[in-house]
């Protein structure tokens, strides 16, 4: 088994990054502890980890709070925040899930402590070592990290190996960032190396220095009785480590939380324009992590907050799942183009309040010719058209109507989202059982909608051409004649007299319910040529026109 | 110039589709036979602004539905943006439509006239309707950018005339993504730069049950169209001669006689009709 060890120097300073990418290049350090409750750091707290811009300015690890202050005033000290490290340090790990399904972050609260974080995760048996860590690397950088990779054959000498492996600089262009021992070559690797890569105490460190005992190899080399006698079982566990024959046992990692991406931003933005910006960041690292889960977007919720708890948000609802990162920011972007905020925006949040199973796109042979691609709508661009119309007229303007069994006229259909018809190439990932679920739900579905259209020759019994329904019906004054039916239609000011009907066609439903309706519907002809669909309430008598044939 | 325009269209087609060129027009079908061929293409032109227009009543819709049910029949996926709010599903279904296929864009766009406390203003009404029928382009815009339409309806409210520069774009929209684009509307010009223009009138069925709308090629036709009559019955048009013998109850106008007519029934709901015979 090969391990891949990633190892995340200074890792509070990257997710600050990460949360603020405007703090890239400034001088800020993290201090280990909360604030007061005047927002305040106490003098007790002392520097965790610092950025270079703040190395340069003096500040050093272990200052205290206000040392680093009086030493460089313009420095942005930072609490320490645990729930912040610790929910990084998941969605990273949920993000590599894509690559290995056997990931280890240690225990919940290590990374509070710790300045650096390593994360070790299984490497697949077909993937080639230098590879694999290039692929990592490609990964970490979409989710806003640098990060150094070593594989070897068990965990101790992955993390040596990492910790070996250079730092890309600018300019640097020769640098590996990650570092592949051959297999079986471990103890060969380890042996040059320092000392002081194995966990031991300083006392201990500078004991077996005077003793001539300065790489690991000096350390694997000596006999395990002597070392098992003056250090106990501790000190054979540090030797088989440095024999390059250390555990490797990995804590499996499941995730839990609901997917939460957010940026703060800079500077208040008032413009929706420019906020697409940091949306496509945030769009890659959700869908990133969806796509660790092997789930995709089922709804998403957008918030823009501003100061003084004031907060937009925006709902996103794509017809097709999608753990697409572009695709998202489309969606997101079309969502939001056209809305006017009210406030000013200082950091975006990016919730998946709902997953869905992915919808995979099966290639057949004869696919993707120009002609072929013509006709095929494509989801994303409907997604995104669908999107953009609601960010214009509103989420209830932009729909699809569906028939449902109801005599009322206008109960007789409802509208539902859009969902662009599947192609025959699209299937989803779940299960036989789960499909066939579904199918079993959609033809109940497809047997109701035919049940409706079975059910509408009942109220438009022999109606002839197209109909628009007026809702809500409006009310026609009574003609000469009480025992005849409407002599005359009035629409739109417009007063022209009857020369036909024909009906009426009884409607009494619903009878059952508080709103029972009783209504004797007319098919109507004006002399101009026009033709009316009327009804006569039968409680009181009175004439409604309900539909013009057009 | 309405005589030429026809011509340049099939011009155009022909040595398109002899060179092989992206731009030439193809036809699409109406389903009905006799509009076909009173159409210069045998059909509506693809990819262009085509307009029907009409009084209420005249059977626009019915005609603008039957060529989106043309469409979904295919399998194509087909929009309707509803600018009046009177867009009635169950008989869209009953014309043909697949509504699965059918995307609907129902904005609720002209802002009452009249506001609380101000006095009635036509220009602010007029500005209101301009903006509606900018908003209905835009919103028909965005779908045929989608490309994933083969055909959208903006149904224009009433009085409601789309300006120069949305129907400038809304063409350009429409050839550069080969969606064909339809207009209703009640009056004939109210969408400048159609490229074919139908406009329907009603006939008086004479109290028969299936309904005569006349048709008339106003632009997009051969030179010398006659206008054609069309007839709807059971929620399809087609080109079938009018019955003879009227099918239904029937109520004379005072001083009228229908022929044949019985004397006055009067029903169990109290309703008195001059009944005709039934074929």
């Amino acid at each position: 088994m090969r391990i891949a060890c990633i190892y995340l120097p200074a890792f509070a300073l990257q997710v600050q990054v990460r949360q603020a990418p405007h703090r890239a290049g400034s001088p800020f350090a993290v201090v280990h502890g909360p604030r007061d409750a005047q927002g305040e750091l106490s003098g007790s707290r002392a520097v965790l980890v610092c950025s270079k811009a703040a190395w340069e300015m003096g500040i050093r690890p272990g200052m205290s709070a206000p040392q680093a202050r009086a030493l460089a005033p313009d420095v942005e000290l930072l609490a320490s925040d645990a729930t912040l490290y610790q929910r990084a340090l998941e969605a990273l790990a949920e993000s590599l899930m894509v690559h290995s399904l056997s990931i280890d972050i240690g225990a919940e609260g290590e990374g509070e402590s710790q300045a650096n974080i390593a994360v070790y995760l299984r490497v697949p048996k077909a993937s080639r070592g230098d590879d694999f860590a290039q692929t990592l690397l490609l990964g970490l950088d979409r989710q806003g990290y640098k990060a150094r990779i070593g594989i070897a054959d068990n965990r101790f000498t992955a993390w040596a190996a990492a910790q070996g492996a250079r730092t890309r600089k600018e300019g640097d262009l020769f640098a590996k960032e990650y570092c592949t021992v051959p297999t079986g070559g471990s103890a060969a690797f380890l042996a040059p190396l320092r000392i002081d890569l194995l966990p031991l105490s300083t006392d201990v460190q500078h004991m077996l220095e005077t003793l001539g005992i300065k790489t690991l190899g000096n350390f694997a080399s000596l006999p395990p009785p002597s070392v098992g006698r003056r250090w106990n079982a501790e000190g054979v566990d540090f030797q088989s480590l440095a024999q390059g024959e250390g555990p490797t046992l990995l804590q499996s990692f499941t995730p839990k939380q609901v997917i939460i991406e957010s940026i703060d931003l800079e500077h208040e933005v008032a413009e929706i324009e420019a906020l697409a910006f940091s949306l496509r960041p945030l769009a890659d690292r959700a869908c990133d992590r969806l796509r660790g889960r092997s789930m995709a977007v089922g709804r998403a919720l957008l918030r823009l907050k501003g100061r003084d708890d004031s907060c937009s948000e925006f709902s996103l609802d794509p017809a097709r799942p999608t753990a697409d990162g572009r695709r998202l920011f489309e969606l997101l972007r079309a969502v939001v183009k056209d809305q006017r905020l009210d406030h000013t925006v200082c950091e975006l949040e990016l919730t998946i309040s709902e997953e869905c199973d992915p919808e995979i796109e099966e290639l057949d042979l004869f696919s993707g010719g120009v002609l072929d691609h013509q006709d095929r709508p494509s989801p994303e661009s409907v997604d995104v058209a669908i999107a953009r119309l609601e960010s214009m007229f509103g989420k209830d303007s932009v729909s699809s109507a569906q028939l449902t069994e109801s005599h009322r006229p206008e109960r007789a259909f409802r509208l539902t989202p859009f969902a662009p018809p599947r192609n025959s190439s699209t299937r989803n990932s779940s299960t036989r059982k789960r499909s066939t679920k579904r199918a079993r739900k959609s033809r109940a579905k497809r047997a109701s909608a035919t049940r409706a259209q079975a059910a509408l020759p009942l109220v438009m019994n022999g109606t002839s051409g197209a109909m628009r329904l007026l809702d809500p019906p409006t009310p026609q004054p009574p003609g000469d004649d009480p025992h005849l039916p409407l002599s005359n239609i009035t629409i739109e000011g417009i007063q022209s007299p009857v020369v036909a009907t024909f009906g009426p066609t009884k409607v009494n439903t619903e009878w059952w319910s508080n709103t029972p309706v009783s209504r004797d519907y007319y098919e109507v002809e004006t002399k101009d040529g026009g033709r009316y669909w009327v009804f006569k309430k039968t409680e009181d008598g009175q004439y409604y026109l309900h539909g013009i044939f057009d | 110039m309405q005589r030429l325009a026809p011509a340049k269209f099939q011009q155009v087609s022909v040595q398109g589709a002899m060179q092989g060129n992206a731009l030439a027009i193809t036809p699409v079908p109406s389903g009905i036979s006799s509009l076909d061929e009173a159409l210069a293409l045998g059909g509506l032109p693809a990819g262009r602004v085509s307009e029907i227009a009409g009084p209420l009543s005249s059977g626009k819709t019915g005609l603008a539905l039957g060529l989106l049910a043309e469409q979904t029949r295919a399998g194509k996926m087909v929009a309707i943006v509803d600018g009046t709010g009177q867009f009635y599903p169950p008989s869209a279904a009953a014309m043909g439509i697949d509504l699965s296929h059918t995307l609907l864009i129902s904005p609720l766009l002209i802002a009452p006239d009249v506001t609380p406390g101000v006095a009635p203003c036509a220009k602010r009404a007029r500005t209101n309707q301009d903006d509606a029928a900018a908003a209905l382009a835009r919103a028909a815009e965005i779908i045929a950018r989608s490309r994933s339409f083969s055909m959208v309806l903006i149904d224009l409210p009433p009085r409601c005339k789309m300006q120069r520069t949305p129907a400038r774009r809304l063409c350009v929209a429409a050839q550069a993504t080969g969606t064909t684009i339809l207009t209703l509307s009640t009056r004939s010009g109210d969408v400048e730069g159609a490229a074919a223009r139908i406009e329907t009138s009603p006939c008086q069925a004479l109290g028969s049950k299936a309904r005569r709308t006349q048709v008339r090629i106003a632009k997009g036709g051969h030179g010398h169209c006659p206008s054609i009559e069309l007839s709807c019955k059971s929620h399809r048009f087609d080109n079938s001669p009018p019955s003879a013998v009227p099918d239904v109850l029937y109520r004379a106008l005072p001083g009228e006689e229908a022929p044949g007519a019985t004397a006055p029934r009067a029903t169990a709901s109290g309703t008195a009709l001059r009944e005709f015979p039934l074929s």
